[in-house]
């Protein structure tokens, strides 16, 4: 069976920095096909798709779209072509309306019927979509339709997805591979960037394997499996089995109770969430971005406001700064998309860096730069960071080199409580695993770790016990040898609330808690004067 | 036929990742050379004159006054070094002027009340001299907090609010000369010549020029090696990490403040003690946004803010004379040729942190950029 | 006390049309995402070339024909803030200057070249030419005191508020200005819908400026007689301007009813009997009022009042 060639990369090669981001790549689409481009994080991926949509361009190679030589030096020339993308941070304008950002960029005069085909186009597919709803106003799977209707609409025959389930549910998710499907249909184009095996096995027809900007094959899905392309993408046979530390874990030492915690604009974030924290014990939470995760973390060390009841060795840490929390040694770590919102300053040296939580420790009104600089070189050396000196701006390391140093600066602070945030986010393996040693060795020491993650697989491994929320809820604690994927998935969904399956069970209370009940009653009884106090 | 085709634009922009102080140093000195050269020829086609003559009567006009060439100097290099905290605090503090404006009025308007009891019943003119100073930092410190105040709360956009407190001050200004007019049936512009006076050591302008330099030296000092100064440099570049290593934000912005808002009060002080000894809407003069101009452009140097400020007081009094001694023009040649040599600063900067690559080769090399 | 009125609307309209076009000016210009804080600059830039403009006619005709002396300021006008407009515009958008600096350096060279070379002109001439500026509708003294609030004024007037729709219009009911505040919310998304972001910077910022130069012509031919171009406070305007496109939150149509009342504040005082140390205290009311407004969208923290989401930030489509 001989397909049509609808777009086929040759030698593609892109550098940034002097690396190499694509180095000779090679990739043909067929028509009607969905092909998968896998690789893991800095793999090159987003890079190469996007001098397909014209966002960057290619310094050598060739790109031809229906057999023809093609000159795409912007987005516009993609669209000529039939290509659009929809980027994994969606290219939406917050303030305008649904139908408003479809037709930006358009051509074509609009007109009355301009609705009625973006709605016969959404009908086809199976879209339900408010046009005239503004963008700030919807939620992340309906922002991700309008970017699909958007690029639909411009007549894309060729759709590239970046990373298009990762903010969804597996519902949301089963929903977007049907319309793909319905996609493939109609004799269009699709390719997927992702990194979940899971994905490619299920939707797509052929898998195109990147691996440190480097194209190493492609194969059709039903011939391989999740094994094999693993291999393909890291390199070398690794193991999947993360080491799980088995000590004998401590009595309490954080625990929660009924925390309830608001996001930015007034919403829910957290919901009479109860649980506690071991030491020597890793406690991961699962659960899809943004259900409240972020806003528990600062709750806790105290940046947020929240009602409920924290103790710290059964004492009440409400109402402490977050200067007093990072003293009696909790510690906690947040890595956000961009790597460098929180926790350290972009532009200052790894020196400075070094001493954004401690520069006050020192007496007197100047900042103590030699203890900083030696901090610096301890920890360069410790956690082999590539740097060329301490004085060089963060910024200019590496996403790994980064995330060891905010990780490694965390944990020098010799915490009893470490909470740590997508600590492996966007790491190569190497990286991710000497973070996980580390989380280990700090373990080892007794000390409580909550371990906020993405990768399920991960967490089941490497964590002992999981806790999933559900949009500010828990939905139970589980030790990971007794649960699977699936069980795990249902409940970050909300289908399976285990708090209310296995009512008996007093999921996130300890047993052997510091506080006697009553004394728990009686801090709550305070906790709650306090609130009425502030509220009035 | 390769991708590189003829429809290719001449060259791509590529961001710079590295350059050597010496090539930074480089550009910036044929910016301000070419614009230098450039305002000398625009002078010398104004005045008719040729371009030798023309650099030869702007040594003269700078050298037959040194005093006034370093007073000048010193003072635009105050009105940046009150800048510099809030803006590595990415603060647009662009109510500096107002800010001296008000602290000048506030110490003109003790001068009004208290000059008959120093000039005439033996009052203490040190006495009038440290209330002034007093109420001068007050008003400045007052003034430049306002809009503080309401970034901390609000997140007020405070560019334009500085900006309207500048108009707001020299509207008070005015009032406030007018009242003093009128109450006391005076001539505002008729000042005693003793009360309010800083006594002059070497000559006038010395006291300003050492209290400036001063003021310099602890900013430096202050914005490189102490605690307050690390935590305006962590704020500036990432206020959520700010908040995140408990930093509180909101007391570090209207802390920083109320130090540009002290440097302008004292400025203020010596504006009205020793340089012109009355207020009105012209005082400061345009050093505001020029100031603002050099510490931004100094990339918070306190030494480049000094040398700029030098080389550009330098420039201005030059051409002023220029024009003067050809009885052609006003004194507005000189925004002429600071708005030229900015603006090639501003072209040179292009430079520094970007890179063409000409696009004539098939295989491009982008080294070193990305 | 009708009479008070009538006079105060009417020299409200009058002035407030120099804040008008530096505001409707002001607001494309803002909506394409670029703070030009150069705006007083370009509006004593406008007025230089309006100079230039009417000297030209005069050396070409001897009586005043209406057509001809409107149309050489206009035509000068729009050139010499164009210019300006185009220096900061290569500066921040090809060449990504900071904005603040580049508009407070636009503004002082601005202000140094109008009031620099504008000593030269034939101030007798220009006088005469005055009075051509100030008139457009003719027989309005029959329809009372309708006619004199609304048919009095000269041209320059009208022309700014048909601008002032025509932007208001352009902006909320065309394609191509929802393409601009595309551009002034987020380039990145305008940029990936193959919407060329600095060709509407570009012209969104040569075309708000040649708007600007505008209210720099007419307060100086209609408003202040042809006189004085070295002592005009034309630059002082130009921030009242910036302040105007605040107050409107955006809205050239707000704009209208905002230049009317900034230029009621401004002219109140003369048309009153107060002392002239109220005067002083009342040429803070517009700043004050401003001021006000901007706080109060800050704290109400609308969403539909908000500056364009990428004000004052340059864009580079390869930064990641």
């Amino acid at each position: 069976m001989e397909k049509e060639i609808a777009i086929k990369l040759v030698n593609i090669s892109k550098r940034f920095k002097n690396i190499y981001a694509n180095k000779n790549v090679n990739l043909t689409l067929y028509k009607g096909e969905v092909l998968s481009v896998l690789g893991e994080n800095g793999s090159g991926k987003t890079t190469l798709m996007n001098m397909l949509a014209g966002i960057y361009q290619p310094e050598e190679g060739e790109i031809y779209v229906n057999g023809e030589l093609a000159s795409i030096h912007s987005p516009k020339d993609s669209f000529k072509y039939g290509i659009g993308m929809v980027h994994q941070h969606f290219k939406l304008v917050d303030v305008f309306t649904a139908y408003e950002n479809i037709i930006l960029g358009l051509d074509r005069k609009t007109s009355k019927n301009t609705i009625n085909e973006i709605k016969a186009i959404a009908q086809r597919y199976g879209f339900e979509v408010d046009l005239k709803k503004k963008i700030h106003d919807m939620s992340v799977s309906e922002k991700q339709t309008v970017e699909i209707i958007k690029v639909l609409y411009k007549n894309a025959n060729v759709l590239i997805l970046d990373e298009p389930t990762a903010v969804l549910t597996p519902q949301e998710t089963n929903k977007l591979f049907n319309v793909i499907k319905k996609m493939r249909e109609d004799n269009k184009s699709i390719i997927i960037i992702t990194h979940k095996l899971n994905e490619v096995m299920e939707i797509s027809d052929r898998v195109t394997i990147l691996r440190k900007g480097e194209y190493i094959t492609t194969l059709n899905t039903n011939e391989t499996n999740e094994k094999e392309l693993t291999e393909y993408m890291v390199g070398k046979k690794i193991d999947l089995n993360l080491e799980r530390l088995r000590i004998q874990a401590t009595q309490p030492i954080l625990e929660i109770r009924d925390l309830n915690v608001l996001k930015d604009d007034g919403t829910v974030a957290i919901e009479h969430l109860d649980f506690y924290l071991r030491g020597g014990q890793i406690l991961g939470v699962a659960g899809i971005a943004g259900c409240g995760q972020k806003e528990m973390c600062e709750a806790i060390v105290g940046l947020r406001k929240f009602k409920g009841s924290i103790t710290h060795f059964g004492k009440s840490i409400v109402g402490f700064s977050p200067e007093k929390i990072k003293e009696i040694g909790i510690s906690m770590s947040f890595i956000p998309e961009d790597r460098l919102g929180l926790g350290l300053a972009p532009n200052l040296s790894i020196t400075d860096n070094m001493l954004l939580k401690t520069y006050n420790d020192n007496k007197g009104i100047f900042v103590d730069r030699t203890r900083g600089r030696k901090e610096a070189e301890d920890l360069i050396k410790r956690y082999n960071v590539v740097a060329p000196s301490t004085e060089v701006p963060v910024k200019n390391l590496s996403g790994g080199n980064i995330q060891k140093i905010l990780v490694g600066r965390e944990i020098g602070t010799n915490p009893n409580v470490i909470i740590t945030a997508y600590p492996v986010r966007g790491l190569d393996i190497n990286s991710s695993y000497m973070i996980y040693d580390i989380l280990n060795e700090e373990k080892a020491k007794n000390t409580a770790i909550l371990f906020i993650g993405e990768d399920l697989d991960v967490l089941m491994t490497f964590c002992d016990k999981i806790m999933v929320l559900c949009h500010g809820k828990n939905m139970g604690i589980i030790h990971t040898k007794n649960t699977n994927k699936e069980e795990i998935g249902l409940m970050m969904t909300g289908a399976l609330d285990l708090t209310q399956v296995k009512k008996e069970e007093k999921y996130g209370i300890a047993e052997d808690s510091r506080l006697s009940e009553d004394e728990w009653k009686k801090l709550r009884e305070e906790d709650q004067k306090n609130e009425d106090r502030e509220q009035s | 036929m390769k991708i590189e085709n003829n429809h290719d634009p001449l060259f791509t922009v590529f961001k710079r990742e590295n350059i050597t102080k010496k090539q930074q140093f480089l550009i910036r000195f044929i910016a301000i050379a070419t614009s230098i050269l450039f305002s000398i020829i625009l002078c010398s086609i104004i005045v008719k004159k040729d371009p030798f003559t023309v650099l030869g009567i702007i040594f003269q006009g700078v050298f037959i006054d040194p005093w006034r060439f370093l007073e000048n100097s010193a003072l635009l290099l105050a009105f940046g070094v009150a800048i510099i905290a809030p803006f590595k605090m990415r603060y647009w503090n662009m109510g500096a002027m107002g800010s001296v404006m008000v602290s000048a009025l506030a110490s003109y308007v003790l001068i009004n009340i208290f000059k008959n009891w120093v000039d005439n019943e033996g009052g203490s003119n040190a006495l009038l001299l440290i209330m002034m100073f007093a109420a001068s930092i007050i008003a400045g410190i007052i003034w430049s907090i306002i809009p503080a105040i309401f970034k901390a709360l609000f997140n007020t956009n405070e560019t334009l609010f500085t900006l309207m407190m500048n108009y707001i001050a020299s509207a008070l200004t005015l009032y406030v000369n007018y009242i003093m007019a009128k109450e006391q049936k005076l001539n505002p512009g008729i000042v005693s010549f003793y009360a309010g006076f800083f006594p002059t050591i070497i000559a006038p302008q010395f006291v300003p020029i050492v209290v400036i330099i001063i003021i310099t030296v602890l900013m430096t000092i202050y914005m490189n090696k102490t605690k307050h100064g690390y935590e305006i440099s962590v704020l500036g570049d990432s206020p959520k990490t700010a908040q995140y290593v408990g930093m509180k934000n909101k007391k570090i912005i209207i802390r920083t403040l109320v130090l540009s808002g002290l440097i302008c009060g004292i400025l203020g002080f010596l504006y009205i003690s020793c340089k012109d000894h009355m207020a009105s809407d012209s005082t400061g003069g345009s050093y505001g946004f020029t100031g603002v101009l050099v510490g931004w452009l100094s990339n918070f140097n306190t030494i480049t803010m000094a040398i700029v400020s030098m080389f550009l007081t330098f420039i201005t009094i030059g051409t002023e004379k220029v024009c003067s001694v050809s009885n052609v023009g006003n004194s507005y040649i000189s925004s002429i040729v600071v708005g030229i040599i900015f603006f090639s600063i501003l072209i040179s900067e292009f430079f520094i942190r970007y890179r063409l690559v000409v696009k004539n080769k098939k295989n491009v090399d982008t080294g070193g950029v990305r | 006390m009708a009479t008070f009125l009538i006079n105060l609307i009417t020299s409200a309209v009058a002035m407030g049309t120099v804040f008008l076009y530096g505001c409707v000016g002001e607001t494309l210009i803002e909506k394409g995402g670029n703070l030009n804080l150069g705006i007083p600059g370009v509006m004593c830039l406008g007025a230089l070339g309006g100079g230039v403009g009417v000297t030209l006619y005069y050396m070409i005709f001897e009586n005043e024909i209406w057509f001809f002396l409107i149309l050489f300021s206009l035509v000068f006008t729009m050139i010499f803030a164009m210019l300006g407009g185009l220096i900061y515009a290569f500066l921040t958008v090809t060449l990504k200057a900071n904005q603040n600096v580049t508009g407070l350096v636009l503004t002082t060279f601005g202000v140094g070249v109008m009031k620099f070379f504008g000593k030269n002109f034939n101030l007798i001439t220009f006088s005469q030419s005055s009075a051509i500026f100030k008139k457009f509708f003719v027989g309005y003294e029959a329809l009372g005191d309708f006619g004199k609030v609304f048919l009095s004024h000269g041209f320059y007037v009208y022309l700014a508020i048909v601008l002032a729709v025509l932007v208001s219009i352009f902006l909320n009911k065309t394609k191509t200005g929802l393409f601009l505040r595309s551009v002034g919310e987020s380039p990145q998304t305008a940029d990936s819908q193959g919407i060329n972001v600095d060709k509407y910077k570009y012209s969104a910022i040569l075309v708000g400026c040649a708007i600007a130069g505008l209210g720099g012509t007419y307060y100086v031919f209609d408003r202040f007689g042809g006189q004085g171009f070295s002592d005009a406070a034309i630059d002082a305007f130009g921030w009242l301007a910036v302040a105007l496109v605040i107050f409107s939150t955006w809205r050239p149509g707000i704009g209208i009813l905002g230049s009317i009342l900034f230029g009621g504040l401004y002219v109140l005082p003369y048309c009153i009997e107060i002392s002239k140390s109220q005067i002083k205290l009342f040429a803070m009311l517009p700043y004050i009022i401003t001021v006000l407004v901007l706080i109060l969208t800050s704290m109400l923290d609308a969403k539909n009042s908000q500056p364009p989401n990428s004000l004052g930030i340059n864009y580079f489509r390869e930064e990641r």
